[in-house]
């Protein structure tokens, strides 16, 4: 896959991105948690945008609001104020309900701590987006992503008798199987040993350059970020910074600016 | 436990004061779940104090009033014990029925050395009626007339008016005054045994310090009058005032018109033994309430118990935290304890205060669904409410420690573990104890229904329900597993994932969902035993009635007391007799006697008329041409003697008052007429020739079915007053009515029963909720709608109720077949199980789990995504 190019970000003033090829995008998007003194902002008039079939890594310090970028572009927190875009929907304007049906359908998600329900085999926690919407996961799909991730003969088992890589492919699976237009992921080899991590963002990364897979991963690990393709960096509740074709070195660098 | 707690606090004062805190902690921030928890605890004890100050109120301060209003009573002379009464129909409902003593005999002890003074007392029926000619009903067991009695020797003392004078004066007692709400001088009519008397009251008396009788509505007359008013033949007793002793007044009084000699007791024993019938009368309901106010603490303790072993399990991680930075044992222990300890002294006093609140309402609604052994106010004292308390905090601390000690075994380490669930449905070796106890209990139970016995069945019943306890576990994972298999066929996984995620969910931690279902088990249980019970009680007795009533209406005693009572005027019969268009009548009168040293109830009834009106069923001799003198008996009667009795032996019967007569029988009969089985019939002449004349019990009426015959009828019975008219079918209906009235309120007590257990499966939900915060916020991120998530609470919930009630149904069903084939198999009762009421229980406890996660159910819903990030 050939470079990509940057996405014109952080521009004063919040100027907004074309939307052409954005799978996800923020628009002057703010989120501030308190009033008055305690006043917090974890976001501060971000406008960012995901191109379709690119993996993005979202770095910061601790308290950066890297997190809260993640979950306001993915629909799961509501902003303070701006818009969240997943394509050309803003998610402002949709319902509990619609903004579910929207998650259920264009979004997966792959959690730190697999999250996966331990009273359902591994088979049944990977089609379970599509089961909630009462419909069958596409066997080329399905047939496809288990075989990446290796994880055919372990379809029966129940979480608990899973390694935790295990259990974080069959959670990749899940975020996968649905054939989502983004895939957000929240630290999802933090749990993870530095092979079985690797092993995951491996997959990771071959769904984005194999099938065009569109993922946006937080983590504060460069050597996670490396396997993206383009790194934003945040602080302070603001996008300071991005790195494309990012290596360990590169973004370990950068990263260390922050502590000065 | 609650003295280690203390003994930790004082030693350890100043960690121990931070161990406080991290409780207190604890308990506010958990206090949803405390909250449903503290729920359980208050209805349990508002229950039980409720039925503390029920019981005292029956029971309480009547020995203490005996003593009081008796205590002036040296010596006391009645009549002979002759013997056991038949359904405690001897005078004041006492077991053991006595003749009488001969009028006038308190006169041969006024020269007796040491007899300052001796009164005698005549009783007979007498109960005032208000100004619709209904019976008073003031919620004793007996309504009596009695001459009054001043001074030492008296039971009650005027608290108004004055004593009465001449057949035209009563004094009545505060309570029965406060009932019809009548003061001295206002008119009042009075039904006796001889008729109606229209009376004024002249004065109000009190019982010691409450306003009646504890077993008595009295009605005092003129001592003068009051043998004639009553109708008395003999004296009930004689009470004497001074030093002579029991012999020598024995020796004095003579013999009782059988011939035999009288009984003397001293004050101090005839007070002990009207204590002692009050009490063993009162035990019963007691006992009955009591076991009431068990079930729902025992419902309320397994929620408490099972909140603390969730809590515990929840707060794995916590507490080894707290052990690793050096908490003692005993500290984690104290600080599930001090926990327990808050939730028990908080709820159980609220509760306790509730409980006084729950009187009234109980009160009302035994009103309501017919049951009048508790009327007048409750007595509410300090006991009640400082046991009802003590009670609930124990059952509290007891609960709760099981789950503590567990706490105070958690390793350190554990704060390194991710917590674990127990998802250990039960080990092989419990599931083979609950299954052998089952068949322990099938096994014993077919041997009692087959052997007719009762121990093989009790032992049976009781080795099934130990083994539901022991097997509930094992249940849970069965039952969610087949159910999901069954939906599982027929529906594919995919489109019921959301009802699958909740199959699943009850069956992840199965000892947990068993011990919340169980309380609605017992609940349901109970409730489908008592059903059953009803059910074929009431089966057996109508369907008996229905086949041998010929006539077409009946009148009927108004018998609001629990002992039925002839309520219904002498002279209604003859009223009725001479309506336009009544073709056929006969009344049944009933009185009490003895055969062979056993109490009998002895009816009459016109034997010429009877066969039109009730069908006695005749296999030897002839009731048409019953003579003076001779008896109908049924064969049931006779089946159960030695030597066998036939047309033409004769049976010798003891009356009470009239002494020993020599019954021929003259005809043998199959069915009996309800109220009177087995069948002891004269004709009315003949018993009226013993007895003398008195109220009519039943009143069997045939017409010629025209309108105007049961108008002229209804307005003959509503002006004599003390009767019902019913038609047959709703004759026969109604002697199920006390088992309708009965089955109400096992209803209602059970009810609280089933509400704890709602609330306990709403709890068990609400920490299950807690507990998957963040599961649910993933299922919420993935696409779970809030919809789909609040069914799958819902559903969760109802798979514990579902599976709660059908145990419960299952269990209480098989228990009251065995329970009544064992001990009913003789007395002729018909099982029937009511189909409908039994889907209806099995239905509302269901629905019952449905309605307890409404409110967790919406709690998970509101549950943010992002919880699956945290």
């Amino acid at each position: 896959m050939t470079a990509i190019a940057p996405t014109s970000i952080t521009a004063p003033g919040g100027r907004q991105p074309a939307n052409a090829d954005l799978a996800a995008r923020l628009v002057n998007a703010s989120k501030i948690y308190g009033s008055g003194d305690s006043e917090v902002r974890a976001l501060d008039d971000v406008t960012v945008g995901f191109r379709s079939g690119q993996f993005t890594a979202i770095m910061g310090p601790s308290g950066s609001g890297k997190s809260t970028l993640m979950q306001n572009a993915a629909g799961l927190d509501q902003l303070t104020s701006g818009s969240a875009y997943i394509g050309d929907t803003d998610l402002s304007t949709l319902s509990d309900r619609d903004l579910t049906l929207m998650r259920r359908a264009h979004i997966g998600f792959i959690f730190q701590s697999f999250n996966l329900i331990p009273t359902l085999s591994a088979e049944e926690n990977i089609t379970l987006p599509l089961a909630l919407d009462k419909r069958r996961p596409n066997p080329e799909t399905f047939d496809r992503v288990i075989d990446v991730l290796g994880i055919r003969e372990r379809l029966d088992h129940r979480p608990n008798e899973l390694s935790g890589g295990q259990q974080q492919r069959v959670a990749v699976a899940r975020a996968l199987v649905a054939e989502p237009s983004i895939v957000f992921g929240d630290e999802p080899t933090g749990n993870l040993d530095s092979r079985t991590g690797a092993e995951i963002l491996e997959f990771m990364q071959r769904a984005v350059q194999e099938i065009g897979q569109t993922i946006v991963m937080v983590t504060h690990d460069p050597g996670a970020a490396a396997y993206a393709d383009r790194v934003v960096f945040v602080n302070d509740g603001q996008i300071v910074d991005e790195m494309l074709e990012p290596t360990r070195d590169r973004v370990f660098d950068r990263m260390k600016a922050f502590g000065r | 436990m609650t003295t280690a707690t203390t003994s930790t606090a004082s030693a350890t004062a100043p960690r121990t004061s931070g161990m406080t805190r991290v409780t207190t902690a604890g308990l506010w921030a958990n206090r949803s779940r405390f909250t449903l928890t503290g729920l359980a605890v208050l209805l349990s004890v508002a229950f039980l104090t409720a039925m503390l100050i029920l019981t005292t109120t029956i029971s309480g301060t009547a020995s203490d009033d005996i003593r009081e209003a008796n205590a002036g009573i040296d010596l006391v002379v009645t009549g002979a014990e002759l013997g056991e009464s038949a359904d405690s129909g001897g005078p004041r409902g006492a077991d053991i029925l006595s003749s009488v003593v001969p009028l006038g005999t308190e006169a041969s002890l006024t020269a007796v050395d040491g007899v300052d003074d001796a009164v005698g007392i005549v009783t007979g029926y007498a109960r005032a009626l208000d100004t619709d000619g209904i019976p008073v009903d003031t919620g004793v067991i007996t309504y009596t007339g009695q001459n009054w009695v001043d001074g030492e020797l008296g039971t009650h003392t005027l608290v108004d008016g004055t004593a009465p004078t001449g057949a035209d004066q009563v004094v009545l007692e505060a309570r029965t005054a406060d009932e019809l709400d009548l003061a001295v001088g206002d008119p009042v009519e009075i039904l006796t045994s001889t008729g109606t008397l229209d009376v004024e009251v002249t004065g109000i008396a009190d019982y010691a310090s409450s306003g009646s009788d504890p077993d008595a509505a009295i009605v005092f007359f003129d001592d003068a009058v009051a043998a004639d008013v009553l109708a008395a033949t003999g004296l009930e007793r004689i009470v004497v005032d001074g030093t002579a002793d029991a012999a020598t007044v024995a020796a004095a009084v003579g013999t009782d018109p059988l011939g035999n000699p009288l009984t003397v007791t001293t004050g101090a024993d005839y007070t002990q033994g009207l204590i002692d019938d009050v009490e063993s009368r009162t035990s019963f309901q007691t006992t009955f309430l009591l076991f009431f106010a068990g079930v729902a603490l025992v419902a309320g303790t397994t929620i408490i118990y099972n909140t603390f072993v969730i809590a515990v399990a929840q707060r794995t991680r916590e507490l080894a935290l707290l052990r690793t930075i050096g908490a003692s044992k005993r500290q984690v222990l104290g600080s599930v304890m001090i926990e327990a300890a808050v939730i028990g002294v908080l709820a159980s006093a609220v509760g306790a205060a509730f409980g006084v609140v729950t009187v009234f309402g109980l009160i009302s609604l035994f009103e309501a669904i017919g049951l009048s052994f508790l009327a007048g106010s409750p007595v509410i004292t300090s006991s009640s409410l400082i046991a009802g308390f003590a009670v609930g905090l124990v059952a509290t601390l007891a609960s709760a420690y099981a789950p503590a000690r567990k706490a105070a075994s958690i390793a350190p380490i554990a704060a390194l573990r991710d917590s674990v669930n127990d998802a250990s449905a039960a080990s092989i070796v419990r599931n083979g104890i609950a299954v052998a106890l089952l068949l322990c209990g099938i096994g014993l139970g077919i041997w009692g229904v087959v052997a007719g016995s009762w121990i093989p069945a009790t032992a049976g019943i009781g080795s099934a329900f130990v083994g539901i306890i022991v097997g509930g576990p094992g249940v849970t994972s069965i039952f969610s597993r087949s159910v999901d298999g069954a939906i599982g066929r027929f529906r594919d996984a995919d489109s019921t994932i959301v009802g699958r995620l909740a199959r699943m969910n009850a069956s992840r931690n199965p000892k947990r969902s068993a011990s919340t279902a169980f309380a609605l088990t017992l609940g349901v249980a109970l409730i489908s035993f008592f059903t059953v019970m009803a059910a074929s009680l009431g089966a057996s007795t109508s369907s008996d009635v229905g086949d041998a009533l010929a006539s077409d209406l009946v009148v009927e005693s108004l018998s609001t007391g629990p002992i039925g009572e002839a309520t219904i005027p002498g002279d209604l019969d003859t009223t009725i007799a001479g309506i336009d268009g009544v073709t056929s009548i006969s009344s049944l009168r009933v009185t009490t006697a003895l055969a062979d040293g056993a109490g009998l109830v002895v009816g009459s009834v016109d034997t010429d008329a009877v066969t039109t009106t009730y069908d006695l069923g005749v296999t030897d001799g002839s009731l048409a041409g019953l003579a003076d003198g001779q008896i109908a008996v049924s064969q049931t009667y006779l089946d159960t003697l030695e030597t066998p009795l036939a047309v033409g032996d004769t049976i010798e019967l003891t009356f009470p008052t009239a002494g020993i007569v020599d019954a021929e029988i003259g005809a043998i009969v199959a069915n009996d007429l309800p109220g009177l089985a087995p069948s002891f019939i004269f004709d009315t002449t003949t018993l009226d020739g013993i007895v003398g004349p008195g109220l009519d019990d039943t009143i069997y009426v045939t017409t010629n079915g025209s309108e105007a015959t049961f108008a002229a009828i209804e307005d003959a019975v509503s002006a004599a007053g003390g009767a019902t008219l019913f038609t047959a079918e709703a004759y026969a209906d109604s002697l199920g009515s006390f088992i309708d009235t009965f089955t109400n309120f096992v209803y209602a007590m059970l009810a609280v029963a089933v509400v704890i257990a709602v609330v306990g499966i709403a709890n068990t939900t609400v920490m299950a909720v807690n507990e998957r915060v963040r599961e649910i916020g993933m299922l919420r991120a993935v696409g779970m709608t809030s919809a789909q998530i609040r069914s799958m609470i819902r559903n969760e919930a109802a798979m514990l109720s579902v599976q709660g009630s059908l145990v419960g149904l299952a269990f209480g069903i098989a228990a009251a077949y065995v329970a009544f084939s064992a001990l009913g198999g003789d007395e002729g009762i018909i099982i029937s199980v009511p189909v409908v009421t039994m889907a209806w229980i099995a239905l509302a406890g269901a629905v019952s789990g449905v309605l307890a996660a409404a409110w967790p159910a919406w709690k998970a819903s509101r549950l943010p995504p992002l919880e699956a990030m945290s």
